[in-house]
This record gives structure tokens, C-alpha cells and sequence, in this order.
């Protein structure tokens, strides 16, 4: 298993959670948070390192503005070992506020897709060059189907499955790996105040998704009921689909 | 940012249902921008307390896992700092391997630091090292008026000896700084003895606690007559690295996996029953393999961890744990009064453990030298009655019961059970006033009450 991480997202639940789960097993990390946590970034930080027993390496990123991850990428001294990165930024706004305020949930868009773009492609033109390397990135079961309580946030992670699902095809011939985690609700900042009963625990889903990751797998549903589940909705016909509550 | 959310929860024991508001923190921030938004809270771990220590119906709950953190660890010396709602399960994978383990533990690992704290709670060498709050350096803790005061031994002690075994009452314990000891392996050098009756299990504990640095017995709670009291002696020592054979040297550091198993949904009924608990329990007794062995950490400290959830097996009714010390004069014959007494109540012990404790310490810590006796009951309906039939005799022998397992003693007994309660309720009324810091346990005992009550 690649051994130098990168993961943007790395103050947020699944984010911090994943990145514990990596320092458990000893990986170098270097964590990424907005300019709002940087206090918890430096907490995180050194969490990491006395888990990890290796330094840990941080970094401020502004998803709102383009180019922010440039400047880290170019830092990057790896000598040639191969490189993970992992997605984890996102906002779950509400589909309702969304639907009222469109200039609203082209921000959402941005900070769940368009800033992605440059952090996925900057990763894969870094790892084009060794041959090696693993790309993930946090998508959902929102993105399989569309569906009115959450379409808004569903289309920003469909459009990020669909990246995903090129770069692993562009990169099918090479070692490098893509996977795209598809995380069922989870008890994190995200989802908080949200109906709790089929949350799951951070921790555990870190675990099932650093597993995924550890075999390669190119779609990762945590947990793995969701992948029957969501394979059902997905085929379900309009007719009773759109009668069903979702 | 975090939010709240009604929801309801339970004491481990599942004997009843409390509603109240929920806040889940990931971080001392977060908490902080969020503690004036409740006029009354309580800090709740993970939840491994039995009864109402960590319910707070109709008020606010401030869940601590997420304080997950690890803030300093010196390899060297062995101090180790983090925040209160690191699980003891996360903490040992981080210091194991660098060859040092908890001072004190209790019988289960999914219990967070600041819950330890809080109960002050004891091992099975209590006798030796005392409960947690020996080894802890100082405490940082959110007090009502906003306030974050680090405590110890040495600074701000009455906080310090007030908030070790106050369960949650003197406010949110934010990190800890303990220092560990030192484990060469994690691999236990055990022994153990089969006993047949009450006097016999007492003596070997008492002969055995002289040489092994752990000790605790397991009783089989449906023997009666001359078998009274029978059980198996189990004792334990750290091993060095020279005690492991070749196969197990290779990896002295050895971490086991986490237990996938677990009871996945809510027993419609109480499954441990009494006839088949008799069965199982004569059969484990006369399985029990006398003789040293060797043990990893897991095996010998956290058997019950094998089984997430085994607390559902009770049934919708759930369970009491009935757990008491009696000081040395009297312990023996109670002990096998109060077994007598349970056996007859409709549903009798399931898991009965004895152990011999040393030295006190928090003010409401739980253990003084002596004796003391957790009994597993599932509930019925006649068993508050018996138990506060028990709970007259303890008093009068000078003994307590223990609050983290505990919802139903009465106030007029607590009082007598904790004499240093007045010291405790000074401190209270210095820090907390208002008692922004309230649990059903607290108004259960009318600690809430005296306080309000004796404002100016
Ligand atoms: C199988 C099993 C075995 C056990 N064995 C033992 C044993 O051998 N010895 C022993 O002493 N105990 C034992 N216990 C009891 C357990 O150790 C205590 O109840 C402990 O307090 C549970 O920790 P928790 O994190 O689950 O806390 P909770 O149950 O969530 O809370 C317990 C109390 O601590 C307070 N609290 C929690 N976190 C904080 C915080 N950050 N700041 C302030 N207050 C806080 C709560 O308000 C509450 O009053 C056992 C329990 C189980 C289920
Ligand atoms: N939780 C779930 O139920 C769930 C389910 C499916 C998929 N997911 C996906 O999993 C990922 C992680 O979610 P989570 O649950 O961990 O959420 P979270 O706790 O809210 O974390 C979100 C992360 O995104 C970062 N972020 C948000 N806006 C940003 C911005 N403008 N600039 C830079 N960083 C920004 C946050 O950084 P700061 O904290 O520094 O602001 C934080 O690290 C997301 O992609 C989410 O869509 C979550």
C-alpha cells in the first residue's frame, strides 16, 4: 500500500477520521483545511504525528479560489515514491435553500466538483510522470440517482463519479489506481441535526473505506449494503420510482 | 459546525428510555461556541456507565467521542496527554506499540478517557496502582462560567479530588495528561485457580494479591449450600519480554484486531436466563483450566469486549449491575448474604466478580480498602426493593455502592455512603452555582437540590 498521502478535507469527519485510520499504519501525511479551521488543522497535525510517529505536513487551501492547490503540488518532494490523494471536501446544503437561491448551489457545485477538477488533474499530471500512484476521492450514493430531496448536491457528485470513472479508464494501462468511496449517511459535521438513526459512525466507515482503498477497488460503498441498495434504485422504473418518498 | 438533536438514550444497563437534546462535538472549539447555547448540560463518553450517571432527561448532552485527539506522547517518560473523548480502545493502539499501557483499566476498552476521569474508575490492580485519577498529572476542565482550569494533585486540588469520581458535576473535562507504565509486551503472564466455596475464592485472592499485580474472581452465581461462592481466581502480571516464547518474541507488540462480532438488534426477550445460565456456568467451572498460562492484554483485561453489544442479550427489560465494597470487617459474611439474597430474586445472577480493593481517593470515588462485589441482574420487577434492603446493610457496614453503575440508591444512602460529600457539595457551590452541570443521576440524589437550595 502506498505509504505518502495527501488529503484535502482533513478537518471534516470522514476527512479526519480516514486520515487517523491512515497514521494508524504509519503513513506520511500531509492534511489540507479551509482557512476557517486552521487552529483544528494544527490540532489534527499533531494528533496525526504522534499516531503516525512521523511528521505530518499541513496546508491551507481556499477552495473558492482556482489555483489554490498548485502551490502544494509543485512543494511536493517525494523523491520519486508514489503518491495517494484523497477528495474529502464537500457541503451538504440544504436542497431547499438551494432550490431558492440557484447562485447559492453554483457555490455548492464549486466547492463539491469545480474545485476538484484541479486537484484531481494536478494529482493524475503528477502521477503520469512516475507511473504510479493512487487517486481517491469521496463521492456518494446522492450521485447514482437523481432524486428531489437532494438532486443539487446529487449532480455536483455525479460529476465527480463521472471524473473518477475517466481517470481510472485514461489510466486503466498504468499502476495507477482510481476509487471512488461512496459513503452511506455518516455521523459527521455534514449530517449534523439530520435524522441520526441510519448514521453511521466515522470510524468504523473510516476503516471500510481504508480497506476499499487498501484493495484497490474502484467503487467503495460503506458500508457495502449500500451498493445492492443504491444498484436497485437505480434500476427502479419511473413509475414506482417517482411514487417512492426519497 | 455541529448541531443539536433530540434524541433518546440509555444507560448501558437498557433499563429505560431518556430523551434529551444532543450535541455530537468534534472539537474543544466547536464546544466551547456552543456551551452557552444550553442553559444545563452533561458530558457523555461512550456511555459504558449502567445507570443515570450519564442521562440528562429533557436537558442537553454534549456526546465527546469526536475529542478524539492525542496531544503530546513522550516516549521516554511515559506521559501522555489527550482530549477526554479518546476511547481507551484508540488509546491503547497508539501507545502499545511504543511499549507502555494504562496505569488502570477497566473491564472494557470502549470507555473514553474522560469518562475514566469522571468515575475514577478502578482495574483488577487496584490494590497496587489505585484508580486513574493517581496517575493523571492535571486536567484541563470547561467549568460553568466559561472557564477552563487545569487541575491536579498539586494545582487547584479541591477541583482536581471533586471532579475525579464527580461524575461530569464540576463540568467538561476537555484533556488529560497520565502518565503510563511500562509494558514490555502485550502478552500477560496468568494464573488461575479453581476455588470451591466463598472462603476459599477470599483467601486465594487475599494470599494471591500479595504477589500478582492483578487479581479479580469470577463466582458462579448460581452455587449454592457448601459450593457457595465457588468460582475461578484469576491473576495477572505484565510479562517481560524473557517470560514469551520464541513464536510470540517475534511480535512482543503484538495488536489484535478489532472484534467485528457483534449483536446486531435488540433481543425481544432476556436470553440469560437462569436455567441456562445454570448449566453454563457449572460447565465453565468445571472447564476451568488451572495452571499458568500466557494471555494477551485482551484476553486477560477486556473478555466481555469480545461481543459488541452483549448488553442487548438482556431483553427489552435490560439489566442492573449491582456493585458495592464493604470495608475488610464483615466483608466475607455479607458477601454470601447478598448472593443467598439475589438468588432469590425472580431472575437471579448472571455474572457475579469479586475483587479486593486498596487505598480511596476522589472525593466520591467509589473504592476503600476491602471488598467489593459487581453482580449482573437482569431486571425485574422486586429487584429495587431487595437491592435497597441491601443497600441498609452496606450502609451500616460502612460500605457504598458505585455511582457509574448506579440508578436507584436512594439520597438519605448516599449521604452516608460518601461522607466526603460535604467537601464535594463545597466545591460545587464555588464552581457551579446554578448547576449548569446536571445529570439524572445528580436530581436523583438531590445534589441539585441542595445546591439551588442553599443559594443566598
Ligand atoms: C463491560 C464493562 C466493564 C466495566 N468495568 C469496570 C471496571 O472494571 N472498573 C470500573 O471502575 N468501571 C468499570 N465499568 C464502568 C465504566 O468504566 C464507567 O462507567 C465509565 O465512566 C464509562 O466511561 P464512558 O466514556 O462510557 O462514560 P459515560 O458512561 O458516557 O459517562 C460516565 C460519567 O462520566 C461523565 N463524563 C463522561 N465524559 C466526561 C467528560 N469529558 N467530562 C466530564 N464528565 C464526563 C458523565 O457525565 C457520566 O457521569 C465497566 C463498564 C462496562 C460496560
Ligand atoms: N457525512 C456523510 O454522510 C457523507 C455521505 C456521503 C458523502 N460524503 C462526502 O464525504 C466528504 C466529507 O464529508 P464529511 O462528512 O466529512 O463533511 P464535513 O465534516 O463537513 O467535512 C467537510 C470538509 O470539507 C471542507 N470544506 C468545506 N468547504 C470548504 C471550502 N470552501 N474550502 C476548503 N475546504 C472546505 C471542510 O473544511 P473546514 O472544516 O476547514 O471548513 C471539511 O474539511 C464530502 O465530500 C461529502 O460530500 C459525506
Amino acid at each position: 500500500m502506498i505509504e505518502n498521502w495527501i488529503i484535502a478535507g482533513a478537518t471534516g469527519g470522514l476527512g479526519s477520521a480516514i486520515a487517523r485510520e491512515l497514521a494508524d499504519k504509519g503513513c506520511n501525511l500531509t492534511i489540507l483545511g479551509s482557512p476557517l479551521s486552521k487552529k483544528l488543522l494544527m490540532e489534527n497535525v499533531r494528533d496525526l504525528e504522534i499516531r503516525s510517529g512521523n511528521p505530518v505536513k499541513s496546508g491551507i487551501v481556499d477552495v473558492s479560489i482556482p489555483g489554490t492547490f498548485k502551490a502544494m503540488f509543485d512543494k511536493l518532494e517525494l523523491d520519486g515514491r508514489p503518491l495517494g490523494v484523497i477528495w474529502s471536501i464537500g457541503v451538504l446544503w440544504p436542497q431547499g435553500e438551494l432550490e431558492r437561491d440557484p447562485i447559492r448551489a453554483s457555490i455548492a457545485h464549486q466547492i463539491n466538483y469545480t474545485a476538484a477538477i484541479e486537484f484531481l488533474e494536478l494529482a493524475a499530471a503528477h502521477m503520469k510522470a512516475s507511473d504510479c500512484g493512487h487517486i481517491v476521492a469521496l463521492g456518494s450514493p446522492a450521485g447514482d440517482r437523481g432524486r428531489r430531496s437532494n438532486y443539487l448536491y446529487g449532480a455536483s457528485k455525479a460529476a465527480l463519479h463521472t471524473h473518477l470513472e475517466g481517470l481510472r479508464h485514461r489510466f486503466a494501462k498504468s499502476a495507477i489506481v482510481v476509487t471512488c468511496v461512496k459513503p452511506g449517511p455518516t455521523r459527521t459535521p455534514m449530517t449534523a441535526g439530520m435524522t441520526q438513526r441510519l448514521q453511521a459512525d466515522p470510524k468504523l466507515q473510516a476503516r471500510r473505506i481504508v480497506s476499499g482503498i487498501q484493495r484497490g477497488r474502484q467503487v467503495v460503498y460503506a458500508p457495502s449494503i449500500w451498493w445492492p441498495v443504491m444498484k436497485i434504485v437505480r434500476h427502479l422504473p419511473n413509475l414506482i420510482y417517482d411514487k417512492l418518498d426519497l | 459546525m455541529s448541531s443539536w438533536y433530540e434524541t433518546t438514550l440509555t444507560g448501558w444497563g437498557r433499563t429505560g428510555l431518556s430523551t434529551s437534546e444532543v450535541n455530537d462535538l468534534h472539537s474543544v472549539i466547536e464546544l466551547l461556541a456552543m456551551f452557552d447555547t444550553r442553559p444545563q448540560v452533561l458530558a457523555r463518553g461512550l456511555g459504558r456507565s449502567y445507570g443515570d450517571a450519564a442521562l440528562n432527561t429533557g436537558r442537553a448532552i454534549f456526546r465527546t467521542a469526536g475529542l478524539e485527539r492525542a496531544v503530546e506522547f513522550d516516549h521516554d517518560t511515559g506521559h501522555f496527554t489527550c482530549e477526554a473523548g479518546l476511547s481507551l480502545a484508540d488509546l491503547i493502539r497508539i501507545v502499545l506499540p511504543a511499549g507502555w499501557f494504562l496505569p488502570v483499566t477497566p473491564g472494557t476498552r470502549q470507555v473514553t478517557v474522560g469518562g475514566c476521569v469522571a468515575a475514577d474508575v478502578h482495574g483488577k490492580n487496584h490494590l497496587n496502582s489505585g484508580t486513574i485519577s493517581r496517575h493523571v498529572l492535571w486536567l484541563d476542565l470547561l467549568t460553568a462560567g466559561g472557564e477552563i482550569i487545569r487541575c491536579s494533585a498539586e494545582e487547584n486540588s479541591d477541583l482536581f479530588h471533586a471532579t475525579t469520581g464527580g461524575m461530569g458535576l464540576t463540568g467538561v473535562i476537555l484533556r488529560v495528561a497520565m502518565r503510563l507504565r511500562k509494558a514490555e509486551t502485550s502478552f500477560m503472564k496468568v494464573n488461575r485457580l479453581r476455588t470451591a466455596n466463598l472462603a476459599e475464592t477470599m483467601n486465594a485472592l487475599t494470599i494471591a494479591d500479595e504477589i500478582w499485580e492483578s487479581s479479580v474472581a469470577w463466582i458462579d452465581g448460581l452455587s449454592y449450600g457448601q459450593e457457595l461462592g465457588r468460582g475461578e481466581v484469576i491473576l495477572g502480571h505484565h510479562a517481560k519480554q524473557e517470560d514469551l516464547t520464541f513464536k510470540l518474541s517475534v511480535e512482543p507488540h503484538r495488536m489484535p484486531d478489532e472484534s467485528r462480532l457483534s449483536i446486531p438488534f435488540d433481543f425481544p426477550l432476556n436470553v440469560l436466563r437462569q436455567s441456562w445460565l445454570r448449566v453454563f456456568n457449572s460447565h465453565r467451572f468445571k472447564r476451568i483450566t488451572t495452571g499458568e498460562s500466557m494471555e494477551d492484554i485482551w484476553q486477560f483485561h477486556y473478555p466481555l469486549d469480545a461481543l459488541n453489544g452483549w448488553n442487548r442479550l438482556y431483553g427489552p427489560l435490560g439489566f442492573h449491575q449491582y456493585q458495592f465494597v464493604i470495608p475488610d470487617q464483615g466483608a466475607e459474611s455479607f458477601m454470601g448474604y447478598a448472593l443467598k439474597r439475589l438468588q432469590n430474586v425472580q431472575e437471579s445472577p448472571v455474572l457475579v466478580v469479586l475483587k479486593r480493593f486498596g487505598a480511596g481517593a476522589g472525593w466520591l470515588s467509589f473504592p476503600i480498602p476491602g471488598w467489593t462485589m459487581a453482580v449482573d441482574l437482569p431486571y425485574s420487577p422486586r429487584l429495587f426493593d431487595v437491592l435497597e434492603k441491601l443497600d441498609k446493610r452496606v450502609v451500616t457496614l460502612g460500605g457504598r455502592v458505585y455511582l457509574a453503575k448506579d440508578e436507584r440508591v436512594l439520597p438519605k444512602h448516599f449521604r452516608e455512603m460518601y461522607p466526603d460529600i460535604e467537601r464535594w457539595l463545597e466545591v460545587k457551590r464555588n464552581v457551579d452555582p446554578t448547576c449548569r452541570f446536571t445529570s439524572d443521576l445528580s436530581r436523583r440524589l438531590l445534589i441539585d437540590q441542595e445546591i439551588m437550595g442553599s443559594r443566598p
